[in-house]
């Protein structure tokens, strides 16, 4: 009986021991785990807001909110006229919406929409060039489009101008995602 | 078969007066124990009736019954007594009676004895096992086996607790930083995607290819250090989070939304970022990045560092089609994986180039070899159509038709083309032959 005393005192003194060295031990580890996740935290809450400075423009407008047609309109014929020119005229002569088109599975919806247009082979490639490389953009966000179909013939009219006019449709699909 | 009586005066009263006056002038005079006699000598003088054939245990004087001088009257006396008393075997039979109380108050004290001994018994070995099993508890904390927590595993858990959460809270840290890395992967990719159609499209210009060129290099550079600090950090995180159960419990903490005060670097900025953007997006990112292993697995160094151009975007279309529930990358694969009619028209002018250097594609000449005159694009099945005509000044006008085809059949952008008829038509005017031609065909996305 005494040496099952003394045999439990000693386990339970070595026992505590090492208890107190383990938590002492765990201790140190939770709080150089705190001590490097603040500071890793810090350095990437700095990373993010220089991220996010430089990402500029409204994305819910073009990539959230539900499709303003009236807005796209307007920046639109800005972007017409920024594309035309004297001796490359681009003049849009109709443009119309169809109903968007959801695609849930891969969360986002299609704006269908057609233009017929008159153009030069410059200006119908610069419109086309544009329109390729809108959409997600850092600095400069605007509509997704995608080019759906465009057909035109090349006008055989006159042999002397080498810049002649055609018409042509177009048409293309404006992308956002699927607002939840 | 005697027993001894140490106290008559415990002799129940009721004996003595249920007994006959006679019996009870005989006991008067043999009163039939010994402790009445006040010698061990006068006990000497009885003798034991049982022996003398009597069924009893008393005990009379033996001077009555040996004594001759009395020997008669005690037979006399007993014989008379016996014709003139109506025949009672009370006396003895009571007597047995007194005798078996005694018996019995004996049996009670000796049982009362051995009930004390047997608790003192019990009470010492109970102690005993009590003693065991206190020590037993206190040194081996063998509580928990009873439901109960020792302070020390109490201690325990809640240090443990402490170390997950640490573990969790820096797994998180790590996770973070790549989440933001991801995010501008976004962006990175688009733009690499649209400088690598300027660079691809052979209708641009010199000076437009070598810029975009080295827009290019630097682009994927850093598309590259990106995928290198995200997968450093996951290793990291991986590190860290040695469990399932911390992973699960970074999970949960990702879905109850706990960081989302964290991942807000703008607070008390006025700055207003986009939904778009917003910390939920980020703790998406985190998300996919810490429970989908496609993705994880995909940012080893191994599989983009071989990579041309064309093959890294379809890596990153790749990369990014395993996200779920991320904004940036539902608009960076939609963009990426837009059609370029640009493109197409660039490879079509390229080839058609080779077959007649003054090609355009909006060509008006008459003195022609090659022209298109209409073009036609379908996104929905990639399919291009071209009206084309030919115009050769020998016969071998179906040699460059067929040169034609197997031409656009050997560009890695266009595909499909077959053509079954060929046609030509001699000129009266100038001695050519003239062929129109339908071509359909497909064409690649890159």
């Amino acid at each position: 009986m005494i040496l099952a005393v003394l045999y439990g005192s000693y386990y339970k003194i070595s026992d505590g021991l090492e208890f107190q060295a383990s938590l002492a031990e765990i201790a140190n580890t939770v709080q150089k785990n705190k001590t490097e996740a603040a500071a890793k935290i810090k350095s990437a809450s700095q990373a993010h807001k220089a991220f996010l400075d430089s990402v500029n423009g409204d994305f819910d407008v073009f990539y959230m909110q539900e499709f303003n047609k009236n807005q796209f309109v307007r920046t639109f014929d800005k972007i017409i006229d920024s594309i035309q020119t004297e001796e490359n005229p681009l003049i849009v002569t109709n443009l119309s919406f169809s109903s968007p088109i959801p695609n849930n599975s891969l969360g986002f919806e299609s704006i269908p929409v057609a233009l017929e247009l008159t153009a030069t082979k410059d200006s119908l490639l610069t419109l086309l060039e544009e329109f390729e490389k809108v959409g997600l953009n850092r600095s400069e966000p605007f509509y997704l489009i995608e080019l759906r179909n465009l057909n035109f013939r090349v006008p055989q009219t006159n042999q002397d101008d080498q810049n002649p006019e055609f018409q042509t449709t177009l048409n293309l699909n404006i992308l956002k995602t699927i607002q939840n | 078969m005697v027993n001894i009586i140490e106290d008559p005066k415990q002799l129940p009263e009721n004996n003595s007066e249920n007994l006959q006056p006679e019996a009870q002038n005989q006991q008067g005079l043999n009163p039939g124990t010994r402790s009445l006699y006040s010698t061990d000598d006068e006990s000497n003088d009885m003798v034991d009736l049982a022996s003398l054939g009597f069924d009893t245990t008393i005990k009379q004087k033996k001077s009555e019954i040996l004594d001759p001088s009395q020997l008669n009257d005690t037979v006399v006396s007993s014989v008379m007594a016996a014709e003139d008393r109506p025949v009672n075997s009370e006396p003895v039979l009571e007597k047995l009676d007194s005798f078996e109380d005694d018996l019995n108050l004996s049996l009670v004290i000796e049982r009362e004895n051995q009930r004390k001994q047997s608790i003192i018994k019990y009470s010492f070995f109970g102690l005993l096992a009590l003693t065991i099993v206190l020590g037993a508890v206190f040194f081996t904390d063998a509580t928990s086996l009873l439901g109960y927590t020792s302070i020390q595993e109490s201690s325990e858990s809640t240090t443990k607790q402490a170390l997950s959460e640490s573990k969790v809270d820096k797994a998180f840290s790590h996770l973070y930083t790549a989440a933001i890395s991801s995010q501008n992967l976004s962006f990175l990719a688009v733009e690499f995607h649209n400088e690598f159609i300027v660079f691809s499209n052979k209708l641009s210009s010199e000076s437009e290819v070598q810029a975009s060129k080295k827009e290019l290099e630097s682009i994927k550079k850093s598309i590259i250090n990106e995928l290198e600090l995200i997968n450093t950090e996951l290793i990291e995180s991986r590190k860290v989070l040695d469990s399932n159960e911390l992973k699960v419990e970074l999970i949960g903490k990702l879905n109850s939304k706990e960081y989302l005060p964290v991942v807000n670097p703008l607070v008390g900025d006025k700055l207003k970022k986009s939904q778009f953007i917003e910390e939920q997006q980020l703790l998406n990112e985190i998300s996919n990045l810490v429970s989908n292993q496609d993705i994880s697995f995909m940012f080893n160094q191994s599989e983009y560092e071989n990579l041309d151009n064309k093959q890294f975007i379809e890596y990153l279309i790749s990369l990014f089609s395993k996200y779920r529930d991320s904004h940036l990358k539902q608009l960076a694969i939609l963009s990426l994986e837009r059609s370029s009619f640009i493109s197409v028209l660039g490879e079509l002018d390229f080839i058609s180039k080779s077959f007649d250097p003054d090609f355009t594609l909006f060509d008006t000449r008459e003195d022609y070899i090659l022209r298109h005159t209409s073009y036609g694009f379908d996104v929905n099945n990639s399919s291009i159509s071209v009206q084309t005509e030919i115009q050769t000044d020998s016969p071998d006008t179906f040699t460059l038709v067929a040169d034609l085809e197997d031409a656009l059949k050997q560009s890695p952008v266009f595909d499909g083309l077959n053509v079954v008829n060929f046609q030509k038509q001699p000129s009266n005017l100038d001695g050519t032959f003239r062929t129109n031609l339908s071509l359909s065909f497909q064409f690649s996305k890159l």
